[in-house]
């Protein structure tokens, strides 16, 4: 190509481009209508495969469509990859400019309790009273339910049965001792006999969180009454060595560097590690040949029992009603619609995730599609809480770096307790 | 290298050179060759330990699959050319006049005005983003490409003033003296003689302008819902809380560097030489 060929290509090219973006620039000004003036509900979700509403996520369409007809609703969807949803969240409702009637939450309700309402009351007797009580717990603040979590996600135990059986071990464990012990004798041809992200100590699903399943297991809470730290405890300590002895034992040392929960359920699913605990929705991809090695080899059961038993966290993805919600008995409507018995169940065995209510849970049908149905509604008969503040992602990012230094050796249980209970303090004072 | 070769001998210093250069190459060339590596392997094959990346295992499916949601991606690649060309050639257009002045009119504090440009770039976009969304809000142009453009200009347009002040600065005066002599005005003189001597780093600085607009993630998530959405946002939603699908999100990550590559390869010799000669002289 001669240099004068290149010029003029170049030239045209700058031409073309410099059309297209004046062309594209310009035309948004002559079809841009405002958000103010919509009506009908704007609903903030998920992408699918995360937690997402019928219509967004492929199950119950007609049923959708008959209910925005039957109430003579619209119903715009505003889908964004589950990662960035708290950041544009924060902005939104902390500029005060959020035009969006229903938005999903995910252990966020006490930070954006001034941007949201506490409709939760008002959704019918019916629907709650099919609801574990326990779900209401993160997403209430002073007395007021200000949400209504949508799936049953609890961290539960999932387990290569393979492995198991090569091991000669029989069942899942039982207790702590049994975890300990099981990870040791799974720990060998290459394979580590427990997995788990550690590398974010934020939020829930982050380090801290799952700590404080051992924490609970181990007969411990994180808050006195009055709402300082009441962690740094013998269940407190109990509970981070009982996360050291597994790293010792046989814990994948990748474990240390994974930032979500996709690294760890990926090691599990290449057959790499025997054990981990993580969320029901991980049965369905288990059970795909694209994603998976150990299709039929994936066993649940209900996490291992500390000395006050098993414990667990929610992950309580839930709906919340906007505080600029431009109707909100239609959006109560709306939630009570997601919350309905057949989408429920569409929802469960369509995409995996399972239903809230207790009834659809026990469903027959739900159970086939779902094996690991029946591990959750068991481990949902036992404590979760994930303890949700206004200040949880600044208290769990806090405590989590604590305990990553003691995974790393750099410290001992009881100091980083001890540590991490100073800081939470701190940070408690402060908000005061 | 010539202590090199003084030292060692003319062949020993010419391999030096060459296994320094093979090094340095390979490992910028690495993420490129894993990111199209990936964008062929199944999933099953990436989460292996290590990696199976063995040939039989090569597929175009990812693309397929990724060409499937093509309105996404493509939508996401048309925005995200039009936000960033827009962005480059109004920066251009501004910046070039501003460089100039700057670099050869008596503007009082000069130096000062071009570190009170550069401090700009020093606030953290976090700080900025919750004033700037309530102004791009009320102004009713969330979810529009004027909106990114106008917030991309704000930190392109001090770079792009850095990097032809300093090239303007060693533009030789007699030039612009001679034009003088022969009647210019300084506005001909800027135009006719100064800006066509100066496309090397107009190249470099354009080149630069227009990968920042296009790669920039953090604005786009907060001002941007559907319809203005970029490709950083196109391809981080193939990563959810439970779920990343790798090969999917790096066969979408080679669709929409490719343009961006193929700038930078027609604009190649410029660009270097527009950094060289701004850089240096600022």
């Amino acid at each position: 190509m001669s240099d004068d060929s290149l010029l003029l290509s170049r030239r045209t090219l700058l031409h073309g481009a410099a059309g297209v973006a004046a062309a594209g620039v310009l035309s948004e000004f002559g079809v841009r209508t405002g958000y103010a003036a919509d009506t009908g509900l704007d609903v903030f979700a998920p992408l699918p495969p995360d937690p997402s509403p019928p219509g967004a996520a492929k199950f119950s369409e007609a049923a959708f469509a008959a209910w925005q007809k039957a109430n003579d609703a619209r119903v715009k969807y505003e889908l964004l990859a589950w990662p960035q949803l708290h950041d544009r969240m924060a902005t939104a409702f902390a500029s005060g400019t959020s035009d969006w009637d229903l938005v999903y939450m995910c252990g966020w309700v006490p930070e954006f309790i001034d941007s949201i309402v506490p409709y939760a009351d008002t959704l019918p007797a019916s629907t709650t009273a099919d609801m574990p009580p326990s779900s209401f717990k993160t997403v209430t603040w002073d007395g007021k339910r200000y949400g209504a979590v949508f799936t049953l996600s609890l961290l539960t135990l999932f387990y290569n049965t393979e492995h198991l059986e090569i091991a000669g071990l029989k069942g899942p464990p039982q207790t702590w001792d049994d975890l300990k012990r099981y990870t040791k004798e799974l720990t060998r041809d290459g394979r580590y006999g427990w997995v788990l992200d550690y590398g974010d100590s934020a939020g829930i699903g982050g380090t801290t969180s799952y700590w404080m399943c051992f924490l609970q297991q181990a007969g411990g809470t994180m808050y006195n009454k009055d709402g300082t730290p009441a962690f740094n405890s013998d269940a407190g300590v109990m509970a981070l060595q009982m996360m050291l002895d597994l790293m010792k034992l046989g814990t994948d040392p990748g474990s240390i560097s994974y930032a979500g929960i996709n690294d760890a359920t990926n090691v599990l699913l290449s057959g790499r590690a025997s054990m981990m605990m993580n969320w029901p929705y991980m049965w369905k991809p288990a059970q795909d040949p694209k994603q998976s090695k150990i299709i039929g080899k994936l066993g649940g059961a209900v996490l291992p029992a500390g000395p006050a038993g098993t414990a667990s966290i929610d992950g309580t993805d839930a709906w919340t009603v906007t505080a600029s919600c431009k109707n909100p008995d239609l959006a109560t409507k709306l939630v009570d619609f997601y919350l309905s018995p057949e989408v429920q169940k569409r929802q469960a065995i369509d995409t995996g995730w399972l239903p809230i209510r207790i009834s659809v849970l026990s469903d027959p049908e739900v159970q086939k599609a779902l094996p690991n149905a029946a591990v959750v509604l068991e481990q949902a008969k036992h404590p979760y809480d994930s303890f949700v503040t206004q200040n949880y992602n600044q208290i769990t990012q806090a405590i989590g770096t604590e305990i990553q230094k003691a995974l790393q050796g750099r410290q001992t249980a009881k100091i980083a307790m001890a540590n991490a209970s100073d800081l939470v303090a701190k940070i408690v004072k402060q908000n005061q | 290298m010539s202590l090199l070769r003084s030292s060692f001998g003319p062949r020993v210093a010419d391999a030096g050179v060459i296994v320094g250069l093979a090094v340095f190459v390979t490992w910028s060339i690495a993420p490129i060759a894993w990111l199209l590596l990936s964008s062929i392997l199944p999933q099953l094959s990436l989460i292996d330990q290590p990696p199976d990346i063995s040939f039989v295992h090569w597929t175009l499916d990812n693309y397929i699959t990724v060409m499937g949601s093509a309105a996404t991606l493509g939508r996401g690649m048309l925005n995200s050319f039009i936000v960033a060309a827009f962005t480059t050639a109004v920066a251009l257009a501004l910046g070039a006049p501003a460089a100039y002045a700057l670099a050869r009119l008596s503007v009082p504090r000069s130096g000062a005005v071009v570190l009170l440009i550069l401090a700009t770039q020093m606030l953290p976009a976090i700080a900025i983003a919750i004033p700037l969304f309530i102004v791009i809000s009320r102004l009713g142009l969330i979810d529009t490409r004027f909106a990114l453009i106008v917030v991309y200009l704000s930190f392109n347009l001090p770079i792009v003033i850095w990097i032809l002040r300093g090239f303007f600065l060693g533009v030789p005066a007699g030039l612009e003296r001679a034009a003088a002599v022969d009647g210019a005005g300084l506005i001909r003189t800027f135009w006719m003689i100064v800006l066509p001597i100066s496309i090397p780093p107009l190249c470099a600085a354009a080149v630069f302008a227009f990968i920042e607009s296009w790669n920039e993630f953090f604005f786009a998530l907060i001002l941007t819902r559907q319809n203005a959405q970029t490709v950083p946002l196109v391809i981080a939603a193939f990563a959810g809380q439970y779920q990343t699908v790798f090969g999917q999100m790096m066969a979408a990550a080679v669709i929409s560097v490719a343009p961006v590559i193929l700038l930078a390869i027609l604009f190649r010799n410029h660009i270097v030489r527009g950094f060289a000669d701004g850089m240096l002289k600022g």
